[in-house]
């Protein structure tokens, strides 16, 4: 940074220590050795609280969003004409790092879908009152949103989705189901990708809608996890009327405007480090397990820590290069699928490290403290190597467009979508007549 | 490290840097033309400027031209020369043999370990010995080394590597105590080891996609098939991994230690990530990887070779693991 702004940035950090200070107090573990035995005895990487607690959770993220805010750091990077300070990435930076040396609600619920990706989508493809309307309300706590998707025979092949927006006037209707809808339950706003022209190619007949989550016609229901979290819903749409000013992008552009959604996606799976997986699977964390279980000694195991921390430090040091690029102005690339690949191997070689040690205390509780526990983690981590594009989607992207290899022969992106072939239908080459539901189960 | 904007390798000199180094390691003309090439770009200058980026780069490009060279003793001797007395003529570095790990032979023992290089023109040799953690630096004639030094041989034929095993050095040799240099030392060295990894990695990775690109087999590219595909990127993920934690390691770099713990985690992702991507690259090239007729057996035994100098993978490892489980302090990862 050039010598210049370090006074500004002085003065900015004593401003968040003087906003924390009044506003939240500090942690008494940040830093604090692990006290293997005491504590909640649960490694949870979803929320798996009853409703009533998740809904606490939600309220108190809120609230604390809404204080940040007041106190001037809702949306650090942000246009001021839209509730944002105007400042650069350092200073983000500088907050998040101050703001972890104190006991304050975690603001997941927000941040991770609506703020991290569905506020810089908005701002870049939203009209001027869809702007007004919602960026400040979101920066400030009152609007949680949510991504409307992913669909029961559109996967990774997001391109293939069926849910269907028809033209009435000055609105448009909205019919089909979503689903793996994160944080639905709370959502005020849904960015949904409807089928607009069924006889474009697949990628060139999408539209992007923002979606009133309360509009008649919108059923969130919950989808329990083998984990035995229910973060993920299915949202069906039935009829749902979005006025046209809500539409995102051009008629038939919404694949543009997904893209800018998905890239801060990978940026922001791939960016996660708080947390009580994080802090599972740990050093200091995966140390004391294994003093804890007498493994000390063990060669192989010595080995795989040091294996694991190699691999964290060099995950975080590459968000943390990732970060800085992106907030200060670069577009998230295909580095963010590097970050996604080593987030998730990290956490699943921590559960598993973890597994191996505890052994078959892993399956059968035996109330031991700390053995049992990681089960809720290890059925977790497989949804990390899903959710947020699938590993395989990962590594195709690295192929093409990093590595330089060849494409896929035989994706027709050029064929009309009604034309291709789709899951759930049958083979024989039959047309449907419309852009109908067969395709679409539950 | 301070690192202004005057000096700062920007992106246009670091390509017509890499020209150049690229040049002059294809000519492939020893351990001394390198050394006066060097001398002729200004390498000096260059890395008094930029220390991180150019020694980065020069390391990069070595393993990717699979060069030979004593660039490495340059590195390791920068850190030990403000503790040993004037030179009497060009050093060089005994590095320790992988086959001791961190355990450095005691002073008084049998001289034993690796040259880059024959010693012709060289005057002296830099000996660290132990015990580790009060390590002394012998500075020994180079005649007294040269006649128990042999072709190391081993894994990569084309290293260059003598291997030193012969008579204590006599009593009179220049002995100072430098636990802190040799930390240092060897920290500058694993950063420059694994830029060298790195760039022997980055040509096997390239020279895999192109044979993989270009190779058809049931009427397609093979690279179009997910499971060779797939293979090519997880190496690239275990390459930027590398380069991730040797960036964090040159942050960390100003510390008093020589940002030894960081180093030495850049060297161990380092040469784990050669196992990895070696392996993936061995499979796609198919029967053509396995051929001496082909290029990539060169870069899997020259990978190899340089991840067993100053601590290979696997006992780098165990010894981090060790130490982290003894409650090592862990660096900080460094802000940027």
């Amino acid at each position: 940074m050039p010598p210049e702004s370090s006074n500004a940035i002085d003065a900015f950090v004593a401003e968040v220590r003087e906003f924390l200070g009044a506003s939240a107090t500090r942690r008494t573990d940040h830093g604090a050795e692990i006290e293997w035995g005491r504590g909640e005895d649960r490694i949870t990487y979803f929320s798996e609280d009853p409703p009533e607690v998740d809904a606490a959770k939600a309220a108190a993220a809120q609230a604390w969003q809404r204080t940040r805010y007041e106190g001037g750091f809702g949306w650090i990077t942000g246009p001021p004409e839209y509730g944002g300070r105007g400042l650069s990435s350092v200073h983000d930076l500088v907050y998040d790092g101050i703001e972890a040396e104190y006991d304050v609600p975690d603001t997941g619920v927000l941040s991770l879908i609506g703020l991290g990706m569905i506020g810089p989508t908005i701002l870049a493809h939203g009209r001027q009152q869809v702007k007004d309307r919602y960026l400040r309300a979101m920066y400030r706590g009152d609007v949680i949103a949510c991504q409307l998707f992913s669909e029961p025979a559109a996967g990774s092949d997001l391109a293939s989705l069926e849910t269907r927006a028809v033209r009435d006037r000055d609105a448009w209707v909205l019919s089909g189901q979503k689903v793996w809808t994160s944080v639905a339950h709370h959502a005020q706003i849904g960015l949904a990708l409807c089928r607009t022209n069924p006889d474009a190619p697949k990628h060139k007949g999408i539209t992007a809608f923002l979606v009133d989550m309360s509009a008649p016609g919108v059923d969130v229901r919950p989808l329990r996890q083998m984990s035995g979290g229910a973060e993920f819903n299915e949202v069906f749409l039935t009829d749902v009327r979005v006025a046209d000013d809500h539409r995102l992008g051009e008629v038939d552009g919404g694949w543009r405007v997904a893209l800018t959604t998905l890239m801060n996606e990978r940026a922001s799976v791939g960016g996660e480090g708080a947390g009580p997986a994080a802090r599972a699977v740990s050093l200091p964390f995966l140390a004391a397990l294994l003093r804890a279980n007498g493994r000390l000694d063990d060669p192989a195991a010595r080995r795989r820590l040091a294996e694991l921390h190699a691999d964290q430090a060099a995950t975080e040091y590459l968000n943390r290069q990732a970060v800085r690029r992106l907030r200060a102005g670069g577009q998230p690339g295909p580095e963010a699928s590097v970050s996604k690949l080593m987030y998730a191997q990290n956490l699943t070689r921590g559960a598993h490290f973890a597994a191996e040690i505890v052994g078959p205390r892993l399956i059968a509780d035996t109330g031991e403290w700390g053995t049992y526990a990681w089960n809720e983690l290890l059925l977790s981590t497989p949804a990390l190597r899903i959710l947020g594009g699938t590993e395989e989607i990962m590594k195709n992207i690295l192929a093409e467009r990093v590595l330089g290899l060849p494409k896929e022969p035989g994706i027709d992106t050029t064929s009309p979508f009604r034309e291709l072939r789709r899951s759930g239908q049958r083979r024989s080459g039959q047309r449907r007549s419309g852009h109908g539901r067969s395709g679409v189960t539950g | 490290m301070t690192r202004t904007a005057a000096t700062h390798l920007d992106a246009a000199t670091t390509t017509l840097l890499a020209g150049s180094l690229r040049a002059l390691f294809a000519a492939n003309a020893g351990p001394d033309a390198v050394a006066t090439g060097l001398a002729e770009l200004g390498w000096d200058e260059v890395l008094a400027g930029d220390p991180a980026a150019a020694t980065t780069l020069l390391f990069t490009e070595h393993g990717r031209a699979l060069a030979t060279s004593r660039a490495l003793d340059g590195v390791v001797l920068a850190e030990l020369a403000p503790w040993l007395p004037a030179a009497s003529g060009p050093r060089a570095v005994l590095h320790p043999h992988p086959a001791d790990g961190d355990d450095l032979r005691t002073p008084a023992g049998p001289l034993r370990g690796l040259l880059l290089g024959a010693l012709d023109g060289v005057a002296e040799v830099v000996v660290p010995t132990g015990p580790a953690d009060a390590a002394r630096l012998l500075v020994v004639p180079a005649a007294q080394v040269a006649g128990s030094a042999a072709p190391a041989g081993g894994f990569d034929p084309r290293s260059g590597w003598l291997a030193v095993s012969g008579a204590a050095a006599a009593p009179a040799t220049t002995s100072v105590a430098a636990a802190s240099a040799w930390t240092r030392g060897l920290a500058a060295g694993r950063r420059a080891l694994a830029a060298e990894l790195l760039g022997v990695c980055e040509a096997a990775l390239a020279l895999a996609a192109a044979h993989t690109s270009g190779r058809v087999q049931y009427g397609r590219p093979i690279a179009s098939f997910q499971a060779v595909r797939h293979r090519l990127a997880e190496a690239h993920v275990a390459v930027e991994a590398t380069r991730s934690t040797l960036d964090a390691a040159w942050a960390a770099a100003g510390a008093p230690d020589g940002g030894a713990w960081a180093a030495r985690v850049a060297k161990h992702r380092a040469g784990s990530a050669q196992a990895e991507v070696m392996r993936h690259c061995v499979q796609v090239l198919g029967a053509m990887g396995l051929s001496l007729e082909g290029d990539l057996h060169r870069y899997v035994t020259r990978a190899a070779a340089l991840d067993a100098l100053l601590g290979g993978h696997l006992w780098l490892a165990e010894t981090t693991g060790t130490a982290l489980l003894d409650g090592a302090a862990v660096d900080p990862v460094v802000e940027i």
